[in-house]
């Protein structure tokens, strides 16, 4: 549990005793990290951060803490919008020894009030968000690697060739390091969806992982921060938008997506894009059945742990053995409707 | 007559429904509430047939693994160990646990046949074993599918 005093003790080590905490609090949901504004008076003035740290007995994605603070750190220097990172700390003590990552808060909300309402100024309001959307990706899709280091650190496949092939080879390997159950069903799907990998793309981009709605920080109806960069990779383009939690669906997809192209310059691949749309719904698996692991060993035995590492990941092995030796369109088709289901995403925030 | 599982999960569902749900404002007290409603719907779901269906389930993986060992000409000290275990424990009254702990082994052992399987791609037998392996599969997630679907599905936090 973080206290106001030790985020005094913590934030003055940082910045100088002239800094003082004077509220905070934890941001919703929050349960494979825990994040906590902060609020502080200096020299008369009000600061903001945005605390982030593990949740007790890890993450629930397999990615560190550091590897998504130096995500966003290298972009805070690209047209990319982000919040400023200010600081990671590997092991301090008022996280007793889980990684922290401090930014600047930006002033904006994931929540888009109204965004949903009925009408035709509304439909037309929702086209527009997506369109910001889209300009945003494009802006990162097109980074140069090299020239802003994520080279450095990210994996990158070998050519734009091998962009599918690189993300399978990887998360397999993530798959059985983390898996918590055999799961048989999950590698026969692996197997299936490896006949189907794709065998281009556009261009090796840096791509967000989740992002759409409930992933980014809006204001007046304009992105000012691309937010939670723990699932960033270097690939296919066409797989953030498999990803990009009903930013296709907010407005017309084909749109969308053209003037997504017209700004980056290249095309999505459309039947790329149906194999991705089911390849994230055989990467959740490992992804979220990871955090099941501290619930297993006691280290975190809360229900989201259990309700998300393993009852979510049994209903995605249930949607996989619906799709398994389908045509990809039509396994895609699958999980379209599947995203119809009484949850969406843009929900989650409410 | 005893009250059953089912029937006792329900009430603590309903009394949380009914007197707690309502009085909560708090979000992440609503989450913690929206967790443990899903939580008590698996149960009530899982609980009455889970052990009757590992027990269906396992005594499949038995004859599936047997045929395999066989028709592969596959060696595997972990599968022999499974195969001599196994009827013991399904032969008697076993606990759930118990029957929970040899699924869970057999299951690893078709992990590892689907592995030799797709090393083997090509040969006959390997296409055959892999067929019934993926039909034992779908009718694994078919067996257990009530106890997550459409429980799981809805909000996950």
């Amino acid at each position: 549990m973080i206290e106001l005093e030790a985020l005094q003790d913590y934030f003055a080590g940082h910045m100088g005793s002239d800094v003082r905490v004077t509220r905070f609090r934890r941001t919703f949901p929050g349960i494979s990290r825990e994040t906590f504004l902060v609020w502080t008076e200096e020299k008369g003035a009000e600061g903001g951060y945005v605390f982030r740290t593990d949740a007790l007995g890890g993450p629930i994605c397999p990615v560190p803490l550091e590897y998504e603070y130096r995500i966003i750190k290298g972009l805070h220097a690209t047209a990319v919008p982000v919040a400023e990172p200010l600081w990671f700390d590997a092991a301090p003590a008022i996280a007793e020894g889980r990684p922290v990552m401090v930014r600047r808060m930006v002033d904006g909300s994931n929540d888009i009030p109204g965004l949903y309402d009925e009408g035709a100024e509304a439909a037309a309001r929702r086209q527009r968000v997506a369109l910001e959307h889209a300009e945003k990706l494009a802006t990162l899709h097109s980074l140069d690697l090299d020239a802003t280091g994520f080279s450095d650190f990210v994996d990158i496949p070998a050519s734009a060739a091998e962009c599918a092939r690189a993300d399978y080879d990887r998360w397999m390997r993530i798959f059985r390091e983390v898996r918590t159950d055999p799961f048989p069903l999950v590698t026969e799907a692996a197997f299936w969806l490896e006949e189907h990998l794709p065998t281009s793309a556009p261009r090796i981009s840096l791509c967000k992982g989740n992002n759409g709605m409930g992933e980014e920080i809006w204001k007046d109806d304009r992105i000012v921060a691309l937010s939670d960069w723990e699932l960033a990779f270097a690939g296919d383009p066409a797989q953030d938008w498999a990803l990009s939690q009903g930013m296709l669906t907010l407005g017309d997809a084909e749109t969308t997506l053209g003037h997504y192209e017209d700004v980056a310059g290249f095309a999505i691949d459309r039947s790329s894009l149906d194999f991705y749309r089911v390849w994230e719904v055989w990467k959740a698996v490992p992804t979220l059945n990871n955090g099941l692991r501290p619930f297993l060993s006691g280290k975190n035995p809360r229900a989201p742990r259990l309700n998300l590492g393993f009852g979510r990941v049994k209903l995605f092995e249930q949607l996989l053995g619906m799709m398994i030796g389908k045509p990809m369109d039509e396994a895609a088709h699958i999980v379209a409707e599947w995203r119809k289901s009484p949850y969406r995403p843009e929900n989650a925030a409410n | 007559m005893m009250p059953t599982t089912e029937q006792m999960l329900a009430a603590v569902q309903l009394a949380l429904r009914e007197h707690v749900v309502p009085k909560i404002d708090d979000q992440w007290a609503q989450s913690a509430l929206r967790s443990v409603d899903v939580i008590l719907n698996h149960l009530q779901a899982r609980t009455p047939v889970e052990g009757p269906m590992l027990h269906e389930d396992t005594a499949e993986l038995v004859e599936l693994l047997q045929s395999a060992r066989t028709r592969l000409g596959h060696a595997d000290a972990d599968l022999d160990g499974f195969l001599a275990e196994a009827p013991a424990l399904l032969g008697g009254y076993a606990r759930v646990d118990a029957l929970q702990a040899l699924n869970h082994r057999g299951r690893e052992r078709v992990d590892a046949l689907l592995l030799l399987c797709r090393a083997r791609r090509g040969e006959a037998a390997a296409e055959a074993v892999h067929a019934d392996l993926r039909a034992y599969l779908l009718r694994h997630a078919d067996r257990e599918s009530g106890f997550f679907f459409p429980t799981y599905v809805g909000r996950p936090v």
